[in-house]
C-alpha cells in the first residue's frame, strides 16, 4: 500500500518543495507552560494564555540594552502599528532575557516608549521560569549581550513556525506573518517604506 | 528505488535539506555519489548554513578540484534562510572526518559523530580538525618548523620545515595570518614565508651591513617597520607586495619597536642614542626625536594612560612620552636594569622587568607610581600575558614565574614558579633571542613555552603546578615560537573560514556544529587522489583493532604481551602483512608513553610486550603508516592495569588467548 | 557719634562688599574653556544624549515607523559608541564612525560591502535618509533622523572631532579635572558646611599630592548653600552651569526642588554621594546620580523584619500588637511609607496609629493609648527629644514595649532615655559607627580639632575616594559616561571611609541594607544586635 502511494507522496513533496520557497519547515518548538509576568504586573500562562490558537511574533530584549534591542523593539513596534492598522489580530511577545532586573514596572515604562498598547506583551517572571523558556526557544546565552538577534514567527493553531535571523527588517517579518497566519491580501505592500 | 524512498522519509522527518540535495540520489544512478557542487546548503529553523571547499590557487582543476595533500579554503556561511542576510554571533565547530564505509550516514549517526567529536579529550579524533591551531617554532638550524600539537596525545607531528637563508632574530604574522615575515641579521634580509602553502616566497634584501633585527606589523595597515640596527635607520615595508619602501635614519644603538594607537607613529629606540625617535607613518620621516634615560631598550604603550613608557638597562627611571605633543609627561624612578616593558590586556598597568635585580614592577599608570615589586626567576627578560596570568622568562632559569593579574591590578604580587623543562636557557646562550619564547595559545588558558637548550615545547595549562605535555621539538633548538591559528575564523559577517591540508582521497564527511540554535550536520566531499601518488598505495579503507587481551590480568612491573587483530573495517578480513605497526601506549593526560614495534604473530595479529609501570588506566593506539592508519584514526583501546602481584604467581599472569 | 558710626560703616560696608566679591570671585577658578566649537558641542549634545537643546525635538524613524520612538533611546552614541569606536552586541555589529574610518572608502567583503568614503553631504544624507555613498540602503536598524539641516551640521562637525583629545566633557582639560559642592558655608548648617568642605578639600589635597590622576590634578569648587533649599538649587546650578564642573562629590541636593533636578538632569553630571538621608530614586532612576546610604523606608523595613524575626524573645507573644508613631512631615513620610509596606507584607496587627505635628506630641494621651490597647512594640518617627518624653512617661507606667526607631531620626539624644528602657530600644543603623581610628583620620584629612558631623564628613571622603577611582578606570580618555560606566560597575567596592557600595546598571543606592543596633550605658553607647539586613521584598 505504501509503495503505491508514495510515488504520489514524492511528487506532491516536489511541487510543493518549488512551488513555495517561504521557508523550509520549521520544527514547531516545545513551548513550556511557565508562569510569566507582563508588563502590568499580571500573571499569564506562556503557552495556554498566550500562544495557544494565536499567531505570535516573539523577540528577546533587556532594558539596559544599549545598541540592539531598542533596534529590535522597534521593529517590533513598526509591526505592531502596521498590524494595528490592518486590524489583525497577532500577539507579540518581548521577553526579557534579564528577568531579575527587569522587572514589571521598569519593562511598563519600557514598553510605554514605544507606544505598546492592547496584543502586546512584555514578559519577565522568575529566573528559573524565563530561562527555561529561553532554553526551548533556544536563545540562552551566558552573556547577556552575547544574545542573538532573532525573530520567532507562529501561527500554533496550523503549527507553522519559522525563525528570522540577521538583518531583519518589517516587510520581512509582515511576509512571514502572512504565510504563517495564512492571510488572504498581503498587506505589506500597501503600506509604504 | 528503495534508496531513493529511504532518503524522502529521512528527508521528510526532521531537518529538511534542500531539493537540490534530495534530488541528486534520484537522479544518479547509485545515488551515492557526494554532491559535487561547489556549494552545500543546509537549512533548520530559519537558518541557513553553506559550506564550500575550494582548492588553493595551483592546485589541479579536474572535477571538484580537491587533492590528497593539497591546502584547501573551507568555508562556512551563516544566514538567514529566507533573506540571506547574514547572521553574526554564532561560531561554528566543523571537522573533516574520512568516511568509514560506504553507507550514506544518516542524521542519526552525524549527530553521534558530532557528540564524540566535540565531547572528551580522548573521543574520536577527526583527521582534519577546523578548531585547532598549529605551532611555529623558529629554529638553530636556520629552519622554520609548523608543528600539530595534538595536545591530547603528547604525540606532535611536524607538518612542515621551512628552510631560511640565515638565522632568524625576530618574526612577525600577517593580521590575517597568511605570511610570516623573519628578520635575519647575518644576512641582511627579511624572509617572507606563506603560510598557506608553507613555502618560502620572497626574501627581501637590504643594505648591506644593516642588520635588521625587530619587526613589527603597523596597525590598521598593510605596512611593516623593521629596526635595522646596523645602520641606525628602521625600514618600512609593504606587507601585501612583500617589499621594501624606504629607510629612515633614526638613533645609533639597537632598535626596539612600538606602534601608537591607530597606527599613525611609530616610535623607535635608540639604545645608543639615549632617545626615542618619532616616525610619522603616513608621511614616512622621522618628526622627532625624544631623550629618555640612558640605554632605552624597552617600550609599551598604554591605552589607559595614553602614554609611551620607555625603560632602559642603565637608566635610573622610566620615561611617559605623550604622543600628542612628543614630550616627556612624567618620570617613574626605578633601580637600573630594565629590560622589558608590557602593559597587560586592560591597558592601564605596566609591567617592568629588571634583569639586574631579577625583579618585577607593577606601575599604575593612573598616578604613575610603582605599586608593587616582587622577585621572580634568575635573569628575566621577557613576560607574556593571557587573559587572567602575566609569565616572566628568566635567562638563568628553567623555570618561569606565573603571577595573577587580578591580584596585581589591586596591589599585590604573589609570584609562583613552574618548571618548564630540565636546563635553563642560558645552557645555549647563541639562540638567546629577542623573540618571544612563550606564547598563549587560542583556548585562552594555555601557553605554549619553548626550550632552547632541551629542543622542547612544553604546554602548559592555567591552574596546574606543572605543564602538562612535553613535545619535543625535533631536535631542533627553538629561538622563538608562535601560534598559527587553523581554526574556522570570521572572514566576513557571519563568514568563517579555515585552511586545511587534505589528508588523504576519498569521501570526507564535514560534520558542522553550532551551539546555538543547536544544529548538527554532516555535509560531505569528495578529494581526487594525488597524481603524486605512486600506484600501489591502497585506498584507506577503514581499520577495526580487536583487542585480544580484554579480559587478561595485566599486572604493573611484569612484562604483559598484548595482542591484538587489525581488521577490514568493511570486510571484517584480517589485515596481514604489515611491516610496520607501532603502538602508543599512555596513560591519560599523557605524561607516561611508550611506543612498540608490533610483531606480527599470526596474519592480521599482531603483539607487543610492555611493562607497566604502575596499576593504573591506559589507551592504546595503533598507526600503520604504509596502511594510511594514523594514530588518531581509530578510537583507542582501554586497558587497566593492576597492581603488581607477588613474585609467585608471575608465571602464571600472562594469559593469552590462542 | 552716630555721624561718625555712618562713616565708619560706610567704609565698612564698602569693604564688606569688595570682600564678598573678592571672596565669590576667588571660588570660581579660571573658567573652563571649551576645546570644541559651540557648534561641535551641540552636536556632539545630539549624539550622545540624543537631545538637540531644551526645545528642538529629535524625530526617529525606524523602519518606516514614524514617531512613538523616543531619540533618547536611539542615541547614536548607545549603539556607535562614546567614542564612536562600534560595538558589537546582541548579534548585531555596529561600525565605527572615527573620521579615519568613515571619510575613507572602504573594500568589501570583509565588513559586508564596499563603499566609497564619506563627504559631509553623504554623511547627511545618511543620517536623514539611511543611505551609504554608494546608494545602498544601510542596515534596517540605523534609525533615519528627522533633524534641521542645521542640526545636522552641527552633528556632522563633531564626527569630525570624535575619539580626539578635544572630544571631552566639561570641566576636563589637560592638566586639571573640576569637581564641585554645594554646601551651607554659612547659615544655621555652617558647621557641618565647613566640615564638610575641609573633608573635601583635605582629601582632594591628598590625591594631588600623588601627581593627580592620569596627569590631571583635582580642582574642586565649592559654592555656598546657605543652608536653605532655594539657595541649594542656585548654588548646584551655578556648580553646573557656570563653573561647568565635571562631577558633584558630597553637595547637598536641593529637595523636591523639580526644575533643578530637570536641568541636572539633562546635563548628565556625575554626581556621587549626594548629602541626604533621603535618596530621591526613581525607578528607572535618574542615570548619573549615586546614593550613598539607604533612606528612612529602607530602614524602617529592614527595622520591621528585624523585629519579625526575633517576635517571641522580645515580645513573648507570636502575635504582637504594634503602634506607629509618626510626626508629620516630609522627611518621615517615606519613613511611614517603608514601615506600613513590611508591617502589610508581614501581615502584623497594627492596633494604633498616631499622628502628631512639631511641638504638639501629647504623650500622656498617647502612652495611655498604647497601654489601652496592649502595645507591644512601637515603632517611632520623630526626634530624640520626643521619643525621651515618651519613654520617660512609659517609664513612670512601668510600661515597657518594644521601641523602634532610627538613629538618623533619633540622634545621640536617645542615650537620654531612663535606663530601664534602655534594653527595649532598638534603632536602625545604615552604616557602621566609625572607629576611634576613622575618627581621628577623618580630622586629620580635613585638618578640624572636632567634627560636628562626622557622618556626612565619611560621605564626602568616600565620595572623593570613589570618584577617584572611577577616574582610574576611565582613563585619561575621560568622559562623563565613562566615569558613569565605571561607578555601575561598583561590586563591593571600599570606599575607603568604612563602607562599602554596590552599583549597578540602573542601581543608583550603594547600600541597601541596614545594621540594628541596641542601646548601652557606656561609650560608644550602641551596640550591634543583628547583621545587615536587606529588607524583604528587595531584590
Amino acid at each position: 500500500m505504501m509503495f503505491r502511494c508514495v510515488p504520489f507522496a514524492m511528487i506532491v513533496w516536489l511541487c510543493s518543495a518549488h512551488a513555495a520557497p517561504a521557508w523550509s519547515g520549521v520544527t514547531p518548538p516545545s513551548v513550556p507552560d511557565v508562569e510569566v509576568i507582563d508588563q502590568d504586573g499580571l500573571a499569564h500562562r506562556f503557552y495556554g494564555d498566550l500562544v495557544k490558537g494565536n499567531t505570535v511574533v516573539i523577540n528577546f530584549i533587556y532594558t539596559t540594552c544599549q545598541s540592539s534591542c531598542p533596534a529590535a523593539t522597534g521593529l517590533l513596534s513598526g509591526v505592531y502599528h502596521r498590524l494595528r492598522a490592518a486590524e489583525r489580530s497577532v500577539t507579540l511577545l518581548s521577553v526579557t532575557i534579564d528577568p531579575v532586573h527587569d522587572r514589571a514596572a521598569r519593562l511598563k515604562a519600557y514598553a510605554a516608549q514605544f507606544g505598546a498598547g492592547k496584543g502586546w506583551y512584555f514578559l519577565t517572571g522568575a529566573s528559573a521560569d524565563v530561562a527555561r523558556l529561553l532554553a526551548a526557544l533556544q536563545v540562552s546565552v551566558s552573556n547577556k549581550a552575547d544574545h542573538p538577534a532573532i525573530v520567532v514567527i507562529g501561527n500554533d493553531a496550523t503549527g507553522t513556525w519559522t525563525r528570522l535571523y540577521g538583518e531583519v527588517s518589517v516587510p520581512m517579518v509582515m511576509d512571514s506573518l502572512e504565510a504563517a497566519a495564512g492571510w488572504p491580501a498581503p498587506i505589506s505592500s500597501s503600506v509604504s517604506q | 528505488m528503495r534508496r531513493a524512498l529511504r532518503y524522502l522519509l529521512v528527508a521528510a522527518t526532521g531537518s529538511i535539506p534542500t531539493v537540490l540535495f534530495v534530488a541528486s540520489p534520484l537522479v544518479g544512478a547509485a545515488g551515492e555519489t557526494a554532491p559535487s557542487l561547489p556549494v552545500q546548503r543546509f537549512e533548520q529553523n530559519g537558518l541557513a548554513i553553506e559550506l564550500t571547499v575550494l582548492p588553493q590557487e595551483g592546485s589541479s582543476e579536474t572535477g571538484t578540484g580537491l587533492t590528497a595533500g593539497q591546502q584547501a579554503t573551507v568555508k562556512v556561511a551563516l544566514m538567514d534562510a529566507k533573506s540571506g542576510s547574514p547572521v553574526i554571533g554564532i561560531r561554528p565547530k566543523g571537522w573533516m572526518t574520512g568516511r568509514a564505509s560506504e553507507r550514506v550516514a544518516d542524521e542519526h549517526t552525524c549527530v553521534e559523530k558530532i557528540r564524540r567529536l566535540a565531547g572528551g579529550r580522548l573521543g574520536a579524533r577527526a583527521e582534519v580538525d577546523l578548531n585547532r591551531y598549529v605551532i611555529v617554532t623558529m629554529n638553530h638550524d636556520q629552519t622554520v618548523s609548523v608543528i600539530d600539537p595534538q595536545v591530547e596525545f603528547g604525540a606532535t607531528k611536524l607538518e612542515s620545515l621551512i628552510t631560511l637563508p640565515g638565522n632568524g632574530e625576530d618574526w612577525v604574522l600577517s593580521p590575517d595570518q597568511n605570511a610570516l615575515y623573519v628578520t635575519i641579521p647575518d644576512e641582511d634580509a627579511i624572509a617572507v614565508i606563506d603560510t598557506r602553502t608553507r613555502k618560502l616566497i620572497q626574501t627581501i634584501a637590504m643594505e648591506k651591513g644593516s642588520r635588521p633585527g625587530r619587526i613589527l606589523w603597523q596597525p590598521e595597515s598593510r605596512r611593516l617597520w623593521v629596526g635595522l640596527d646596523g645602520t641606525g635607520q628602521v625600514a618600512g615595508l609593504d606587507g601585501a607586495e612583500h617589499r621594501w619602501i624606504k629607510s629612515i635614519t633614526v638613533g645609533a644603538g639597537l632598535h626596539t619597536l612600538a606602534a601608537g594607537p591607530d597606527g599613525r607613529f611609530m616610535y623607535v629606540t635608540n639604545s645608543q642614542s639615549d632617545t626615542v625617535s618619532v616616525v610619522d607613518t603616513q608621511s614616512m620621516v622621522s618628526v622627532a626625536s625624544v631623550p629618555v634615560g640612558k640605554t632605552p631598550v624597552a617600550m609599551t604603550y598604554s591605552s589607559a594612560a595614553r602614554r609611551l613608557y620607555v625603560g632602559g638597562v642603565n637608566g635610573t627611571d622610566i620615561v611617559a612620552i605623550d604622543p600628542s605633543t612628543h614630550r616627556l609627561a612624567a618620570r617613574i624612578p626605578v633601580a637600573s636594569g630594565v629590560v622589558g616593558l608590557a602593559t597587560e590586556p586592560q591597558g592601564r598597568f605596566v609591567f617592568a622587568i629588571n634583569q639586574v635585580e631579577s625583579s618585577l614592577s607593577v606601575i599604575d599608570t593612573a598616578t604613575n607610581a610603582v605599586t608593587a615589586t616582587t622577585k621572580v626567576v634568575k635573569d628575566p627578560d621577557q613576560v607574556t600575558f593571557t587573559q587572567r596570568y602575566a609569565y616572566v622568562r628568566g635567562i638563568e632559569s628553567e623555570k618561569f614565574t606565573l603571577i595573577d593579574l587580578r591580584e596585581a591590578r589591586n596591589g599585590k604580587l604573589a609570584p609562583l614558579d613552574v618548571q618548564a623543562g630540565r636546563q635553563a636557557p642560558s645552557a645555549a646562550p647563541q639562540e638567546l633571542g629577542v623573540a618571544p619564547m612563550i606564547v598563549p595559545t587560542p583556548e585562552g588558558n594555555a601557553v605554549m613555552i619553548a626550550n632552547a637548550p632541551d629542543a622542547t615545547l612544553h604546554y602548559y595549562q592555567e591552574g596546574m603546578m606543572a605543564p602538562s605535555g612535553t613535545f619535543s621539538n625535533y631536535r631542533r633548538m627553538p629561538r622563538g615560537i608562535l601560534v598559527l591559528d587553523r581554526s574556522l575564523r570570521e572572514v566576513a559577517p557571519g563568514v568563517y573560514q579555515a585552511i586545511v591540508t587534505l589528508p588523504h582521497s576519498g569521501r570526507f564527511d564535514v560534520p558542522l556544529l553550532l551551539d546555538q540554535p543547536r544544529i548538527a550536520h554532516c555535509f560531505q566531499v569528495a578529494v581526487q587522489e594525488s597524481p603524486l601518488a605512486t600506484g600501489s598505495d591502497p585506498s584507506p579503507r577503514a581499520v577495526r583493532i580487536q583487542a585480544r587481551f580484554g579480559s587478561d590480568l595485566v599486572s604493573a612491573h611484569v612484562p604483559a604481551l598484548l595482542s591484538f587483530e587489525l581488521l577490514d573495517a568493511a570486510t571484517q578480513e584480517p589485515i596481514a602483512g604489515l611491516q610496520d605497526v607501532q603502538v602508543l601506549i599512555f596513560e591519560p593526560p599523557g605524561t607516561w608513553q611508550q611506543r612498540r614495534w608490533a610483531q606480527e604473530e599470526r596474519a592480521g595479529r599482531y603483539v607487543i610486550t610492555q611493562v607497566f609501570p604502575h596499576a593504573g588506566e591506559y589507551r592504546l593506539l595503533v598507526q600503520s603508516p604504509s596502511r594510511r592508519l594514523r594514530f588518531s584514526d581509530t578510537p583507542p583501546v582501554l586497558l587497566t592495569v593492576g597492581p603488581p602481584m607477588s613474585s609467585a604467581l608471575n608465571s602464571q599472569a600472562q594469559a593469552v588467548k590462542p | 557719634m552716630a555721624h561718625r558710626c555712618l562713616r565708619v560703616s560706610r567704609t565698612c560696608i564698602t569693604l564688606g562688599l569688595f570682600l564678598m566679591v573678592v571672596c565669590l570671585a576667588r571660588p570660581s577658578a579660571a573658567a573652563w574653556i571649551d576645546p570644541l566649537t559651540p557648534e561641535e558641542r551641540q552636536g556632539r549634545n545630539v549624539y550622545h544624549y540624543g537631545e538637540a537643546g531644551s526645545t528642538d525635538h529629535v524625530g526617529v524613524n525606524l523602519q518606516g515607523v514614524e514617531g512613538a520612538l523616543p531619540p533618547t533611546l536611539f542615541r547614536c552614541a548607545g549603539c556607535h559608541g562614546p567614542r564612536g569606536e562600534g560595538t558589537q552586541e546582541g548579534g548585531l555589529r555596529v561600525p565605527p564612525l572615527t573620521p579615519s574610518v568613515l571619510r575613507h572608502a572602504r573594500e568589501g567583503p570583509s565588513v559586508g560591502r564596499s563603499r566609497l568614503g564619506y563627504t559631509d553631504a553623504a554623511l547627511a544624507n545618511a543620517i536623514t535618509q539611511g543611505l551609504d555613498p554608494s546608494g545602498h540602503a544601510l542596515h534596517p536598524s540605523m534609525p533615519r533622523y528627522h533633524l534641521t539641516s542645521d542640526q545636522v551640521a552641527k552633528v556632522i562637525a563633531y564626527l569630525n572631532r570624535i575619539g580626539e583629545e578635544s572630544d571631552i566633557d566639561p570641566g576636563v582639560s589637560a592638566d586639571a579635572v573640576t569637581i564641585g559642592a554645594a554646601l551651607p558655608l554659612t547659615g544655621p548648617l555652617a558647621q557641618i558646611g565647613q566640615d564638610v568642605a575641609a573633608t573635601l578639600r583635605g582629601a582632594v589635597r591628598r590625591l594631588n599630592q600623588q601627581g593627580g590622576i592620569y596627569g590631571r590634578y583635582i580642582e574642586l569648587i565649592v559654592e555656598d548653600s546657605r543652608g536653605e533649599p532655594g539657595q541649594t538649587a542656585l548654588a548646584v546650578s551655578r556648580l553646573v552651569e557656570i563653573h561647568q564642573v565635571f562631577a558633584l562629590v558630597g553637595s547637598f541636593e536641593p529637595a523636591g526642588e523639580g526644575r533643578t533636578r530637570e536641568r541636572l538632569a539633562q546635563s548628565h553630571v556625575p554626581w556621587i554621594f549626594p548629602l541626604t538621608p533621603s535618596p530621591q530614586l526613581s525607578d528607572p532612576p535618574n542615570s548619573s546620580i549615586f546614593y550613598a546610604l539607604p533612606g528612612f523606608d529602607l530602614q524602617f523595613r529592614s527595622l520591621v523584619d528585624f523585629f519579625v524575626s526575633r517576635t517571641i524573645p522580645l515580645t513573648g507573644t507570636s502575635h504582637p500588637r504594634l503602634a506607629l508613631v509618626h510626626r508629620n512631615g516630609p522627611s518621615n513620610a517615606e519613613a511611614l511609607r517603608g514601615a506600613l509596606e513590611q508591617v502589610r507584607r508581614h501581615g502584623l496587627n497594627l492596633a494604633v496609629n498616631y499622628e502628631y505635628s512639631v511641638g504638639r506630641l501629647a504623650v500622656l494621651a498617647l502612652v495611655a493609648q498604647l497601654e489601652q490597647q496592649g502595645v507591644d512594640a512601637v515603632l517611632f518617627m520623630g526626634d530624640g527629644e520626643d521619643l525621651v518624653s515618651v519613654a520617660q512617661e512609659l517609664d513612670r507606667r512601668g510600661m515597657s514595649p518594644i521601641v523602634l526607631s532610627a538613629i538618623g531620626m533619633v540622634g545621640a539624644q536617645a542615650r537620654a532615655v531612663p535606663s530601664g528602657l534602655h534594653s527595649r530600644i532598638f534603632l536602625a543603623a545604615p552604616i557602621d559607627l566609625p572607629t576611634e581610628r576613622e575618627v581621628a583620620s577623618l580630622r586629620a584629612l580635613s585638618e578640624q580639632a572636632s567634627l560636628s558631623s562626622v557622618g556626612f564628613a565619611r560621605l564626602a571622603q568616600g565620595a572623593v575616594s570613589l570618584l577617584a577611582e572611577a577616574l582610574k578606570q576611565a582613563g585619561r580618555s575621560l568622559s562623563r559616561q565613562a566615569v558613569v560606566h565605571a561607578l555601575e560597575g561598583c561590586r563591593e567596592q571600599d570606599t575607603g571611609a568604612g563602607f562599602s557600595v554596590t552599583f549597578g546598571e540602573h542601581h543608583r543606592l550603594g547600600r541597601v541594607a541596614s545594621k540594628v543596633v541596641g542601646l548601652m550605658p557606656d561609650p560608644p553607647y550602641v551596640s550591634p544586635v543583628s547583621g545587615w539586613m536587606v529588607p524583604e521584598g528587595e531584590p
